[in-house]
């Protein structure tokens, strides 16, 4: 039992539903995603980010499209999908019922 | 001295030392490893190359200077080890996501050359496109196995292009795989790669264009014979005229209606001409339609069509095939009848033409194919008058001649009786001949092959004359005992030694 080992896994556990809280906000494209998460410093690494958003767009939570950028390669915009939002609600709820739950373990 | 590659990441040319190429080339193996038995593995694949290129292009000075090994490094403890980024998903797979997972071999439609077989097989081996390419090349010098392969690949392997994306300047996942591939076989080769796949290009092009310009000059051929023919044919049956075709096509063309008119039951012709202008029509139509198709190069969706004149073409020709064998059948069998008549012996014996053709009021002359004989037709009347062959023969007997009457029919009784049906009159006097110049057949019967043959036998010492208008009774240019038709009308001849000599 380590405490990084636990730290990195409760960050796991959030990750996902961090790249879902991003989405939904504005369709943005890998970077734009890299950045808010590395600015809330819930990733470490850039490379995990994209396991989970393939995994996600293959769920069918997400969807993308191409969009031409003036720098570059084109860039994929990932977006919500209904089922992807219907999918971030729960988890929203879920977070305020954890959080709800250790505040109220920590009062005690 | 430090070597530096040049190499391609989603698109984007970088320059890069050897250390730092063969870290980064490790690195990505490693990843490409872990990733592509997941899920989507070559989508995240490209974009995680994607983000590589980005943090590499990150750098204010990344187009001029060459990438090293920290750059390298510091990329990856960015992007975090492969472990990291397949981190748990290998272990704990999605339900059911396996199915479909198996690498499959299609055309990679999106960098083809010709219909992008090799660069499919590029993609589900691994090896660059360039060396397949070469050895389809290497194969088709071999008896053209290459080029057949290439062909059946063609065929079987369905089409998989680049997904449709939005603008015009999308990389297609086929695109961004590319690059890899050029990592993955080392150095220069990608430099030297992409020149082969210009030749490539180009050589493809070259012929395409070149068969393009020979389909057109065929296209043309066929559009002016098409029309040529078309238009002689319709000459000839409308107004009896070549027109196009030159002269010498003349004698043996034929009026087709006559034909008709002359060999089937009338009843039938229209039905005849209709036919034959289908069987011979439709495929000239379809000579010209195809010759506009390659000129124009267009495609067109003409199966139906094309389906329905080549049935219609058959069912013509069917149809032509029974009503000719049925109509044919009256010229199964043939038969002659010789008709002797003796004539008087005298000094000198005339032979000259009585009722004759420029005295005949009939409406048509008519050639048939093979047939030498002239042909008239009083349609009034629906008579045939036809012109008989007249020779000469030596004899040890009496004078004497021979009418012989040849017909056709469906049986042997039916020939004999169609041959003595034939009429034709002879008037033998004291010491002349009179000749009809045409026999006739009975009202209303069609031509069955008939024709007749007057021979006349003349012993030594007998003086014969022709009157000069009994040429036109002699087809055969050797008239019969040392004589030629032409030399023979107006004279006298007396026959010495089975030889006619002329008595002036």
């Amino acid at each position: 039992m380590n405490v990084e080992n636990n730290k990195a896994q409760m960050r796991k556990g959030i990750l996902e539903y961090c790249i879902l809280l991003v989405i939904s906000g504005n369709s943005c494209y890998a970077s734009d995603i890299i950045n808010k998460l590395k600015e809330a410093r819930v990733i470490v690494v850039e490379g995990t980010l994209y396991p989970l958003l393939t995994r996600q767009k293959n769920a069918g939570l997400l969807s993308y499209r191409w969009e031409e950028s003036s720098q570059g390669p084109p860039r994929k915009y990932y977006e919500l999908t209904d089922k992807g939002r219907e999918y971030l609600s729960e988890l929203d709820k879920s977070w305020d019922e954890l959080v709800e739950s250790v505040k109220l373990i920590r009062k005690k | 001295m430090e070597k530096s590659i040049k190499i391609n990441i989603a698109g984007v040319i970088f320059q890069i030392d050897e250390e730092a190429y063969e870290l980064l080339r490790d690195y990505l193996q490693s990843v490409t490893g872990r990733l592509s038995t997941l899920p989507g593995g070559s989508e995240m694949i490209d974009d995680i190359e994607g983000r590589i290129a980005e943090l590499f292009q990150s750098k204010p000075s990344w187009q001029t200077a060459v990438i090293s090994k920290e750059e390298v490094e510091e990329m990856i403890s960015t992007m975090g080890s492969p472990e990291d980024i397949a981190g748990d998903l290998d272990s704990e797979p999605e339900e059911g996501s396996y199915t479909g997972r198996a690498k499959k071999l299609y055309r990679d439609t999106g960098n083809s050359i010709i219909g992008g077989v090799c660069s499919g097989l590029s993609d589900y081996t691994g090896i660059d496109a360039v060396w397949i390419r070469l050895v389809f090349v290497l194969f088709t010098l071999l008896y053209l196995t290459g080029a057949l392969v290439y062909v059946i690949l063609w065929i079987v392997l369905p089409g998989k292009g680049t997904p449709v994306n939005y603008g015009k300047r999308v990389r297609s996942e086929k695109t961004a795989r590319t690059p890899r591939a050029d990592i993955r076989t080392g150095n220069g080769s990608s430099a030297v790669g992409s020149a082969i796949n210009e030749i490539f290009r180009a050589f493809c092009k070259f012929f395409v264009i070149l068969f393009r310009v020979i389909v057109a000059i065929i296209g043309v051929a066929f559009i002016i014979a098409g029309f040529s023919t078309l238009f002689s044919f319709l000459f000839l049956s409308l107004f009896h005229s070549s027109f196009l075709v030159p002269s010498v096509f003349e004698n043996s063309m034929f009026y087709l209606p006559d034909f008709l008119y002359f060999i089937a039951d009338p009843s039938l012709s229209v039905w005849l001409t209709i036919l034959t202008g289908l069987v011979v029509g439709l495929p000239l139509l379809a000579l010209i339609y195809w010759g506009i198709r390659m000129v124009f190069q267009f495609r067109a969706r003409d199966l139906v069509l094309n389906l329905t004149m080549l049935i219609i073409w058959i069912l013509s020709c069917v149809a032509l095939s029974i009503i000719s064998f049925t109509q044919g059948i009256s010229f199964s069998d043939s038969h002659r009848t010789v008709q002797q008549l003796s004539i008087p012996a005298s000094d000198t014996l005339m032979i000259r033409l009585d009722d004759r053709v420029s005295s005949l009021d009939y409406h048509r002359e008519v050639h048939l194919p093979f047939e030498p004989r002239n042909m008239y037709l009083d349609e009034k009347e629906d008579i045939i008058y036809v012109s008989p062959e007249l020779n000469i023969y030596h004899t040890d007997d009496d004078p004497h001649m021979q009418v012989v009457k040849y017909s056709s029919g469906h049986s042997r009784t039916d020939a004999i009786s169609k041959a003595e049906q034939l009429i034709y009159d002879v008037n033998i006097n004291d010491n002349a001949v009179d000749l009809d110049e045409y026999f006739t057949l009975p009202a209303g019967r069609r031509w069955s092959g008939a024709f007749m043959k007057v021979r006349l036998y003349i012993p030594d010492n007998m003086i014969i004359h022709f009157e000069e208008d009994l040429e036109t009774l002699m087809h055969d240019d050797y008239f019969g005992c040392g004589i030629y038709s032409w030399e023979a009308g107006g004279k006298y001849w007396k026959m010495t030694e089975g030889k006619l000599k002329d008595t002036d």
